[in-house]
């Protein structure tokens, strides 16, 4: 048994037994794994795959007696997720075979579109001048504070605002075809 | 609606929830079903005259263990139908043995006949009524089981609907014994079987439109 299995069993215990806080941690992790999930498989924008969640999450909350304490969690709320998607496309007048071996996938760390998103994301960032760059990322993608970032890459506080508002205002003028160039960033 | 508020919504209220909560609904819920067909049998079609000496010889006995082992065949394959992801192979086999194994019983018993006594012994009195009456009487269970199995969540609804059937199916056969005198294996093998394979078909039908979640 998996970590995570583990993991998610014991939200799943705690909830049947009457513990709010953990069934809202499990549907809250449930929720994050789910999005993907459908929106791998729809093809049609988030607004179904979010709906598609909901009914999901309502479902696992109304059905949660009938997850068997012996058996695997994870198998249990991919039935259901699959059973809601599958109930959703046909109302829609598809019908996909989905093999039941992609259940370890609805649990899966990491996705295709997680690596090329992160590829994109490096194609974009690469027209930074390399400290700019380091910085931005330590502060937009490693979710480190603006002071820790600055310490790391020797630029003072102050210096390292104004560092990130600059490339942001760059990135914008850039990729950000849309909007005008010189959007005020929240950096200020 | 956001994501957040529903899962806000849906951890407000978390009454504990004991395992094996809905197999014990239906089991509690069997118990009228059974008291309505009890009395089907009793008013409609009444109690076989010799139902006194036959419940102490063994072919009342053993003809109530075949349905009585199909109604609970059928209770653990709707109970693993129940849950997503439970595999409902294990009943299914056993199914097909306790099928197969009357069956082979009866072809024994027919081949061990004299060629004259294997028609009768097949047909008995009451080989037509015997399916319609059991088919009759699941229906006067069904709805009872139906409801409380509705808090399970088939994934395939036919199924659970067929397996749902069949446990009606036998439950209704084993107290029409009480009316029906037919004492050979091959009549058992044949009509109840068909009976109760009926009663699973419809429930089958039903399955698809009561089981929806």
């Amino acid at each position: 048994m998996t970590d995570r299995e583990a993991h998610l069993q014991s939200l799943m215990l705690r909830g049947l037994n009457g513990d709010a806080g953990a069934w809202r941690v499990l549907l809250t992790d449930l929720g994050a794994h789910l999005r993907p999930f459908f929106a791998r498989r729809l093809f049609d924008g988030g607004a179904d795959a979010e709906d598609l969640v909901q009914e999901t999450l309502i479902a696992i909350h109304a059905k949660r007696t009938t997850w068997d304490r012996n058996q695997a969690f994870s198998g249990w709320a991919y039935a259901i997720a699959r059973h809601k998607l599958i109930d959703h496309l046909r109302r829609r007048g598809r019908r996909p075979t989905h093999p039941l071996e992609e259940a370890s996938e609805l649990f899966a760390d990491h996705t295709v579109e997680d690596g090329a998103t992160s590829a994109d994301l490096s194609r974009c960032l690469s027209v930074l001048p390399a400290r700019q760059r380091r910085l931005i990322e330590d502060v937009r993608l490693r979710g480190l504070t603006v002071a820790e970032a600055a310490a790391n890459h020797g630029y003072s506080v102050t210096a390292a605002k104004v560092s990130i508002h600059r490339s942001m205002k760059s990135l914008n003028a850039r990729y950000a075809t849309a909007e005008p160039a010189g959007t005020p960033s929240d950096e200020d | 609606m956001k994501t957040e508020d529903l899962i806000d919504a849906l951890s407000v209220d978390l009454p504990p929830s004991g395992s094996r909560q809905i197999e014990r609904n239906i089991l509690l819920w069997m118990i009228p079903g059974a008291l309505l067909v009890l009395a089907g049998v009793g008013l409609w079609l009444g109690f076989r005259s010799d139902l006194a000496t036959a419940m102490v010889g063994p072919t009342f006995w053993a003809k109530a263990t075949y349905t009585v082992a199909l109604a609970a065949t059928g209770f653990w394959l709707l109970a693993r139908l129940g849950r997503p992801g439970a595999s409902a192979r294990a009943p299914l086999l056993v199914l097909l043995g306790l099928v197969f194994g009357v069956l082979a019983l009866a072809v024994h018993e027919m081949a061990t006949m004299p060629m004259p006594e294997r028609m009768p012994a097949l047909m008995g009195d009451s080989a037509r009524a015997c399916a319609p009456n059991i088919l009759l009487l699941s229906a006067l269970a069904a709805p009872f089981v139906f409801w409380a199995a509705r808090a399970f969540a088939p994934t395939r609804p036919l199924l659970a609907g067929a397996a749902a059937g069949l446990l009606t199916g036998g439950l209704a056969t084993t107290l029409y014994g009480l009316h029906c005198p037919e004492h050979t294996a091959p009549f058992v093998a044949v009509w109840y079987s068909l009976g109760i394979a009926l009663a699973a078909a419809a429930g089958a039908v039903a399955g698809r439109f009561v089981f929806r979640w």
